[in-house]
């Protein structure tokens, strides 16, 4: 007998909006365009990839390989309302290591999305045997500080001056790490 | 008396089917550490199964969960897929079975549980988390037992506590066995039957002699193709498959 479920789970935001969370398929190239095409420069500028040019796009979803770069999308009423990926190196120094990028639609800015998927991102990593999870952003971006915090990340280091933002000044970036297993040891019934 | 200790066989029969015929009736009693369903495809066969050969069974975390539809709602995206098709394929018999297992199991031969005595969701995997059990561990059941056996992590361990109270991993002998001290205190973990995750694909137990009070870590391997095949024609994530092949 085969399943009749897909691969994706629901959650809710605070408001108690249903949130889709489900790994990013080649079949989602459209929606994943239109939720860049939509993103300000302003939030574009911390995403690592010129996410606006459709080619980027296509590379992207032509090599999708959930082994190394694992794509999660929220969606709420088939619209993308945030893009989070764990990356995972399969050799070496980093191989207990992954690391977590996310873009969240500014709309949905503290409605518990971003906790949402983070927590999605930790339960998976351990799934995936990873030990450590780690996560760079601006030093100023407050809420994602917060939000990560509560997600059992802690602050440890700062490197001043490290970034630029998309007008050339230097921005103070914060490097927050995971231990996993510790996390796991602390969940409740 | 002579006691298998499996953990975590996860609806894999041919795994279980191994570990079985390893065993050889060499031994007394079985003792399964819960997650007898969730990740692979066989999940009436090892519940009848484990039924049949009459194993001393507890729930862990996925037995729960076909019980508890919450409880899967928190499960990560495949374990939440695998566990949800289970319910779909499960006999009511064996869905009754599974939700009538107890979270823990006091033995002669020691202490049995999941993931913690707390909770079958808990993991003792690092030294404080371990050390927070056995000093529990000894309050209560210190003069009953040293010995106590848990599941969930996929990973074979044994953590210590000496006379002094100082906890510590024991290191696993490369022929498996190991010989207790009856003045410390042991927590022990078997591995995993039906997902290893230790880097090694065969099934994981252990042996305990409760006269000797000697330990034996085994591995088994078994025919992984099937138990892949199956995965992929039920339509489970082809991850749970390939995860086997790794032991990860």
């Amino acid at each position: 007998m085969t399943g009749t479920q897909e691969l994706q789970k629901t959650g809710k935001l605070k408001d108690g909006t249903k949130v889709i969370l489900r790994p990013m398929t080649k079949a989602d190239r459209q929606v994943v365009g239109d939720f860049f095409s939509q993103l300000t420069p302003s939030v574009l500028q911390y995403v690592r990839s010129n996410v606006t040019d459709p080619q980027v796009l296509d590379k992207w979803f032509e090599y999708l390989d959930y082994a190394k770069v694992f794509p999660l999308l929220a969606l709420i009423e088939n619209r993308v309302v945030a893009d989070a990926t764990l990356h995972r190196v399969a050799y070496g120094w980093r191989k207990h290591l992954g690391t977590i990028r996310i873009v969240v639609d500014p709309e949905f800015h503290e409605k518990g999305l971003g906790t949402l998927i983070i927590n999605e991102l930790v339960d998976l990593a351990q799934e995936f045997g990873l030990e450590k999870l780690m996560v760079e952003f601006p030093l100023k971006a407050h809420g994602a500080l917060a939000m990560f915090k509560k997600a059992g990340f802690s602050p440890r280091a700062v490197i001043e001056g490290l970034m630029k933002n998309r007008h050339g000044q230097d921005l103070d970036v914060v490097i927050m790490v995971m231990d996993v297993a510790a996390y796991a040891g602390r969940i409740q019934p | 008396m002579r006691v298998a200790v499996l953990a975590d066989i996860h609806a894999n029969i041919e795994a279980l089917q191994a570990v079985l015929r390893d065993l050889d009736h060499q031994v007394d009693r079985i003792l399964n550490l819960g997650d007898l369903v969730g990740y692979n495809a066989s999940p009436n066969e090892c519940v009848e199964l484990a039924i049949k050969t009459g194993m001393h069974s507890i729930q862990g975390n996925h037995d729960q969960a076909i019980c508890n539809p919450n409880l899967a709602e928190t499960f990560n995206i495949y374990a939440h897929k695998a566990i949800l098709w289970t319910k779909e394929v499960l006999t009511v018999e064996n869905t009754r079975f599974l939700c009538g297992l107890s979270e823990s199991l006091k033995t002669t031969c020691g202490l049995a549980f999941h993931g913690s005595p707390e909770s079958t969701l808990n993991y003792i995997g690092l030294h404080f988390q371990a050390k927070a059990v056995l000093k529990k561990m000894k309050k209560e059941f210190w003069g009953e037992t040293n010995v106590c056996f848990f599941g969930h992590t996929h990973h074979r361990k044994i953590w210590c506590m000496d006379i002094r109270g100082k906890v510590a991993p024991v290191e696993i002998p490369t022929d498996g066995i190991i010989n207790l001290n009856r003045d410390e205190l042991y927590l022990l973990n078997p591995g995993s039957v039906g997902q290893p995750r230790n880097g090694d694909p065969r099934s994981s137990y252990l042996i305990f002699d409760t006269v000797n009070h000697t330990v034996s870590f085994r591995r088994v391997g078994y025919d992984l193709s099937a138990t892949m095949r199956k995965i992929i024609a039920a339509d489970l994530p082809e991850f749970l498959a390939n995860r086997l092949i790794h032991g990860t």
